[in-house]
């Protein structure tokens, strides 16, 4: 088999290893939260014999390994479980929470891309100048701020000051056909811009030293001392170099907003499911909270999995390990 | 042989022969930036420490319900009249402690596993698969969910940010030491008869160190994050004045947009703490970087 | 239409910018008057007809003693309480289980217990107690009783007192509760209007609320009578002698009766305010009756 071939069945391998851990701490997490799940499901004036017909339909009861591998049973055929509080089926509730999660994180990472690509390359290559100094400046700040407080300030200034844009939620009830996209996107703006403002100043500062970096090796002196135009030694040459362990940090990054997403689903009333967790927490909704991180981990593992077999295609040197 | 006099030759005294560190100083010495950083860094210290003096602890409550910024309160009031200037102040000491302490713990366990996996390479492939796991592991839910296991206290949110950042720290130190552990002056120790703490302790270490400095400041910063995130969602200590429990006080009474100074000063707080903190990483790398330095 | 909102300061913004025409749940005491003077936002008063209160664990000692819990209860500064924590929008309870909202119940004889940290001291001297310390259990979802229970431990520290505060998320909170496992209890019921049924279920010692984990067999006889009582005049009088027992006795420190506040724009009018938290006036015969101008 081609090298490339074993490297990618290893990581893939990987992957799945990862995930599995994933799910169990998490199933052995939630078993050890302290409170009786049973007053989740049930109000406090149940009598006992109705409080044990409802923790053995929750299968409760069981011993913790049984309780394990049936859980374990349950998912490989894609059934995540019974909600404790919503009386719903834990992939319903998720799956109508988890596109606008994936729809706000994902134009995040977009735009942090867009938006951080030309800004680290200014910066690279004006380094130690008036550009790159604004620049650092910016990312430095940026990774500095607290998301609710960005936040709020956002929806009181852009929202009700200029009145420019919705308080919260996600789409507007009564908005139908072509006009609801147009709607998402204003309800779209003001989180994505928090997030995006907190994780560009990493982005941006993470590129520029490492395009810092590759521009001073010999590959690009000699590249200058063949002539090469300048635009070309930057883009072809250097920030392909650069972008690898950027790209390794954009994986990370997903991991992080994707949970970090919490803070701003709750003061944009976004519908997502990091607030969703949250609350599951708050309510002691095993099942939601369980099928919820197994989603996250799925999809961080699955970004991670993208981006190292990228890496690995781009880099002979890592496939070749 | 009669051995040479050396006071007899008057010779130009050479350059004095800086060590690494000092040139290292240097270098950050003369770069304003690092050097802001640093001082502000202290002011906040400073701050944290003088605290009694600065103001008296924020207790009880007044009439004086969110009141703007004054004479009297430099901040405005709270909720419950409590001066917020005297919380900001108070706040600097437990946030930097969270901030510190969560770092610290979370550089023990990264620094030593992170030098194990790169020299040790048996335990290598289990470690790296052990620090990757927990980086793909969704950090604040987890957070959220652990904090609530435990119940809210400073103690547990100091355990919960180390346990979520050490991996990344690990990860650091492990490539940097990957890039010692095979040189030549390695082997020679090993050669030498040198038996493994030695050589982890004489030679390993001092080789991450750099990249420790830069971590624990940038963890500790992050951890001043994550304590926020986590009090504002009401994870936090509700018995001690933090950053985030001024902030988690104002949401929870709804006066975030009418009470603008109720975020706002924690908010600037936090801002400068980890900008400083972020500045001094960037500085102390850049001087490291005998690249960058103008000789 | 129906929007939650997981922040009530997002919900704020969202009523002014007109987003929104009512916000369902009660606005934070503290945002009330910011509300009132902002133009095209009408507020309207819900009524209370529950009420807030503490109570002392008489399972544990040294609360099973009578001294000791009306030490307690002269260390709670209660004016302050209501003045600060909920701004005003709290009428006193006369520190009685039949609050004045149910007039033809309440005994007009009870009086509120006084904030008195020297009384406090002093009867703890008699009880024999020295250095108590207890913790205090809440749950963090209560943003009301969040804010003050800092009050009553500072006021309780001014008597000698020291409270331990253990504000917990309310799954937490209600675990401990029903399992008894706390020392003092904070919390308040949003519907209090059936008195003798209420007492039973507070009272009596197999009663599902009953906190204060009470078992007094005066108390048990008072309430199974008026439970049993056929002639309205005697379950009155009844409930009112049950009332003073449990005011005498402190077995349960009802603070205040919070008047809920809540926001709608000014474009609509004809709400029907009904006293309930969980209804307020979003119940479908205030939404029926709602117009707009």
């Amino acid at each position: 088999m081609p090298p490339i071939a074993w490297f990618a069945l290893r990581r893939v391998g990987h992957g799945v290893v990862t995930l599995w851990f994933a799910i169990t701490i998490t199933f052995l997490l939630l078993r050890l939260l302290p409170g009786d799940p049973a007053t989740a499901i049930a109000s406090t004036n149940m009598d006992a014999t109705m409080r044990q017909e409802l923790l053995t339909k929750y299968g409760l009861t069981e011993s913790l390994p049984v309780q394990y591998v049936k859980y374990l049973g349950q998912l490989v055929q894609g059934d995540l479980g019974m909600s404790f509080s919503q009386s719903e089926p834990v992939s319903t509730v998720l799956m109508s929470r988890l596109p606008w999660t994936m729809l706000l994180t994902g134009s995040a990472l977009v735009m942090t891309v867009v938006i951080g690509i030309p800004l680290g390359v200014a910066a690279a290559t004006h380094a130690q100048g008036a550009l790159d100094r604004a620049v650092q400046v910016i990312g430095v700040v940026g990774q500095s701020l607290f998301v609710p407080s960005v936040g709020i300030f956002f929806l009181y200034v852009l929202g009700l000051k200029l009145q420019w844009f919705p308080i919260g939620g996600a789409y507007d009830e009564n908005v139908f056909g072509a006009a609801w996209y147009l709607d998402v996107a204003r309800h779209l703006v003001l989180p994505c811009l928090s997030l995006v403002l907190v994780s560009l100043g990493s982005y941006v500062l993470t590129l520029r030293s490492t395009l810092i970096d590759s521009l001073g090796e010999d590959f690009c002196v000699l590249a200058h001392a063949k002539g090469t135009p300048e635009r070309v030694v930057v883009w072809k040459h250097g920030l392909r170099n650069a972008l690898l362990p950027t790209t390794t940090l954009l994986g990370l990054q997903l991991g992080f907003m994707v949970g970090g997403a919490v803070l701003t689903e709750t003061i944009f009333a976004y519908p997502g499911v990091g607030r969703e967790i949250y609350e599951s927490v708050i309510r002691l909704d095993f099942p939601v909270l369980q099928g919820a991180f197994v989603l996250l981990a799925l999809t961080v593992v699955v970004a991670n999995m993208l981006t190292d077999l990228a890496y690995g295609l781009l880099d002979p040197r890592v496939r070749n390990a | 042989m009669s051995s040479i006099v050396l006071t007899e030759l008057e010779t130009e005294p050479v350059a004095a022969q800086e060590s690494a560190g000092g040139a290292t100083w240097y270098a950050f010495r003369t770069n304003p930036m690092g050097v802001a950083a640093l001082a502000l860094m202290l002011a906040l210290l400073l701050v944290g420490l003088a605290a009694p003096l600065l103001a008296a602890y924020p207790s009880g409550f007044t009439s004086d319900v969110l009141q703007p910024p004054s004479t009297e309160h430099w901040f405005g009031t709270d909720n419950l009249g409590r001066d917020i200037f005297a919380e900001v102040v108070w706040g600097t000491r437990i946030s930097m402690t969270v901030g510190v302490c969560a770092s610290l713990l979370a550089i023990s366990i990264g620094v030593l596993i992170g030098m194990l996996g790169a020299y040790f390479r048996r335990v290598d492939t289990f470690l790296g698969m052990v620090v990757d796991l927990s980086l793909s592991l969704p950090v604040l839910p987890l957070m959220i969910l652990v904090a609530a296991l435990a119940g809210p206290s400073l103690g547990t949110i100091i355990m919960v940010i180390s346990f979520f950042s050490w991996p990344e720290v690990a990860r650091i130190v492990r490539s940097q030491a990957l890039s010692v552990v095979n040189l030549p002056y390695m082997d020679a120790a090993r050669v030498l008869g040198g038996r493994h703490p030695w050589i982890l302790r004489r030679h390993l270490l001092p080789a991450v160190a750099p990249v420790i400095t830069v971590t624990v400041v940038l963890t500790a910063s992050r951890a001043v994050i994550a304590e926020a995130g986590l009090s504002f969602l009401g994870m936090g200590d509700p018995n001690s004045w933090s950053w985030g429990r001024v902030l988690y006080e104002s949401q929870q009474s709804g006066s975030m947009t009418s009470a603008w100074w109720t975020t706002f000063f924690p908010s600037v707080a936090i801002l400068l703490l980890v900008v400083a903190a972020t500045l001094i990483a960037i500085a102390y790398n850049d001087a490291r970087n005998p690249r960058n330095r103008r000789d | 239409m129906f929007k939650v909102y997981p922040d009530v300061n997002t919900e704020i913004l969202a009523l002014k910018k007109g987003d929104v025409d009512v916000i369902a749940n009660a606005l934070p005491p503290a945002q009330v008057k910011d509300l009132k003077g902002t133009k095209g936002i009408s507020v309207a008063e819900v009524p209370g007809l529950g009420f807030t209160h503490m109570t002392y664990n008489m399972k544990r000692k040294p609360m099973d003693n009578v001294l000791v819990r009306q030490a307690l209860a002269h260390a709670v500064d209660y004016e302050a309480i209501r003045a600060v924590a909920v701004q005003g929008q709290a009428v006193t309870a006369n520190s009685s289980a039949i609050t004045d909202t149910l007039k033809e119940f309440a005994n007009p004889s009870l009086k509120e217990y006084s904030f008195d940290p020297q009384k406090s001291k002093a009867l703890l001297a008699q009880a024999g107690v020295k250095d108590l310390k207890l913790t205090m259990i809440y749950s963090l979802q209560d943003p009301v009783i969040s804010a003050w229970s800092s009050m009553v431990k500072d006021s309780a520290a001014k008597a000698g007192i020291t409270i331990d505060l253990k504000g917990m998320d309310r799954n937490t909170y209600l675990a401990k509760t029903v399992e008894g496992d706390y020392d003092i209890y904070a919390g308040s019921f949003a519907i209090m209007d059936e008195p003798v049924s209420n007492m039973s279920l507070q009272y009596l010692p197999d009663g599902a609320i009953n906190y204060s984990q009470v078992n007094d067999p005066k108390l048990t006889k008072l309430i199974q009578q008026a439970q049993a009582a056929v002639d309205p005049e005697q379950q009155k009088t009844l409930v009112q002698q049950a009332a003073a027992h449990v005011h005498d006795n402190m077995i349960d420190n009802i603070m205040y009766v919070q008047n809920l506040n809540v926001a709608h724009s000014s474009d609509w009018d004809g709400f029907v305010v009904k006293p309930s938290e969980l209804l307020s006036i979003v119940d479908p015969a205030s939404l029926a009756n709602a117009r707009h101008k």
